[in-house]
């Protein structure tokens, strides 16, 4: 508290410098003629108890200096010195001046366009509606290197029903499939994802609908979402393929709908079980 | 060049506590009556340097131990009296006692060795 008065005051002393020069001043030539006075009554000569005095007292401008140290922050005031001087030595030499300030801009601007223009990229690439409020959780994996590591589905159901923090949480796993039935067989890329998926990045099919809550449970049939470039692929881009079938790993799964041709990924889903 | 040998000079630190202590016991004064009061105290040996008695008096007038304010002194002059404050009262108090521990310590130090007997 002490120290933070005497913090503040020196804050003051910033201000007002030439009074409280003069203060002082006049202080230290009371404290001389005191002394001289003092010095006089010992029956010293007026010269003599003069110099007696002044030897006494010491530098005037050093107790001057750490006076000043003491009443406000040198380093301060030197920090504003060096900047007045700085401007002065600008003011100065317009030519340099006008180099510096450009190379400045040219370098400030050129940094903020390949940023403002590099987020926009990145930003773009992932083409969620909000974007800032989407998260991916994982575990953490204790003394390993790895890091990070997949999520068991039971965490999963325990992170879903027990966190507060997250409007919705939904799961996936990549994988493949053989993709078999009319044509030639395919190798497949995809994910297995829970129902309520595409409801957590805030997409939907640009066909058909989303996988409903439902579906995930045991006992129910195998759902499947195509994604746009496998529904161009490999069904002629056929406007009525929803409620047609898509044999994958030799397990008949019903189509329900497709993604939209703005989705990057082109990755068809289909419907994991988290049980 | 020293006009007088045998003094020392005031150590820092201890310069606030024996300020504090002039203050207390002499009233309002001013800092030539400071400076003098302390060689006197110490029987001439210690030597108040003026460099230092100053920036210390800003010192605890910044944090609110002593207050100036201009006067006249006994012969007629201007000069500006410091007096002690509450707070400095009370640290006063505070920093006499732990100088008496701290003095207390390093006497039990250096007294004869009853434990090496």
């Amino acid at each position: 508290m002490r120290r933070l008065r005497g913090w503040l005051v020196r804050w003051g002393g910033l201000f007002d410098k030439r009074r409280q020069d003069r203060e002082l001043a006049e202080e230290l030539e009371s404290h001389l003629q005191m002394h001289i006075e003092d010095n006089l009554g010992r029956g010293m000569t007026p010269a003599e108890a003069r110099r007696q005095a002044l030897i006494k007292l010491g530098g005037i401008e050093q107790t001057k200096g750490n006076y000043r140290d003491r009443r406000g922050f040198p380093w301060l005031e030197s920090l504003l010195q060096d900047i007045r001087f700085g401007l002065r030595m600008l003011r100065k030499n317009p030519g340099f001046t006008a180099v510096a300030v450009l190379t400045l801009a040219l370098g400030i601007g050129a940094n903020t366009a390949v940023f403002s223009g590099s987020i926009a990229f990145l930003r773009k690439s992932v083409a969620f509606p909000q974007v800032d409020r989407l998260v991916m959780v994982l575990n953490l994996a204790p003394k390993q290197t790895v890091g990070w590591t997949n999520v068991s589905p039971p965490d999963y159901l325990d992170w879903k029903k027990q966190s507060q923090s997250f409007e919705e949480m939904a799961a996936w796993k990549w994988t493949s499939w053989n993709l078999t039935g009319k044509g030639d067989p395919e190798k497949l890329d995809g994910a297995l994802v829970t129902a309520n998926f595409f409801r957590t990045l805030g997409v939907m099919p640009a066909m058909g609908r989303p996988f409903q809550t439902g579906e995930e449970q045991p006992g129910h049939g195998q759902e499947a979402i195509l994604s746009y470039g496998l529904w161009q692929r490999r069904f002629g881009s056929d406007p009525k393929v929803v409620g047609k079938t898509i044999i994958l790993n030799q397990e008949t799964c019903d189509i329900v709908g497709v993604m939209g041709c703005k989705s990057d990924s082109d990755r068809s889903v289909r419907l994991g079980r988290t049980r | 060049m020293k006009p007088t040998t045998g003094k020392t000079d005031v150590w820092q630190g201890t310069l606030a506590l024996m300020v504090l202590k002039t203050l207390e016991a002499l009233g309002p004064l001013h800092g030539y009556g400071i400076a003098r009061r302390i060689e006197q105290t110490s029987g001439d040996r210690l030597a108040v340097n003026y460099g230092t008695l100053y920036p210390a008096l800003l010192k605890l007038e910044q944090e609110g131990y002593i207050a100036s304010e201009w006067g006249v002194s006994d012969n007629n002059r201007k000069a500006k009296y410091y007096k002690l404050t509450r707070a400095g009262r009370k640290q006063l108090e505070r920093e006499a006692r732990e100088w008496e521990q701290a003095t207390a310590i390093v006497a039990r130090f250096l007294a004869p060795g009853e434990e090496h007997t």
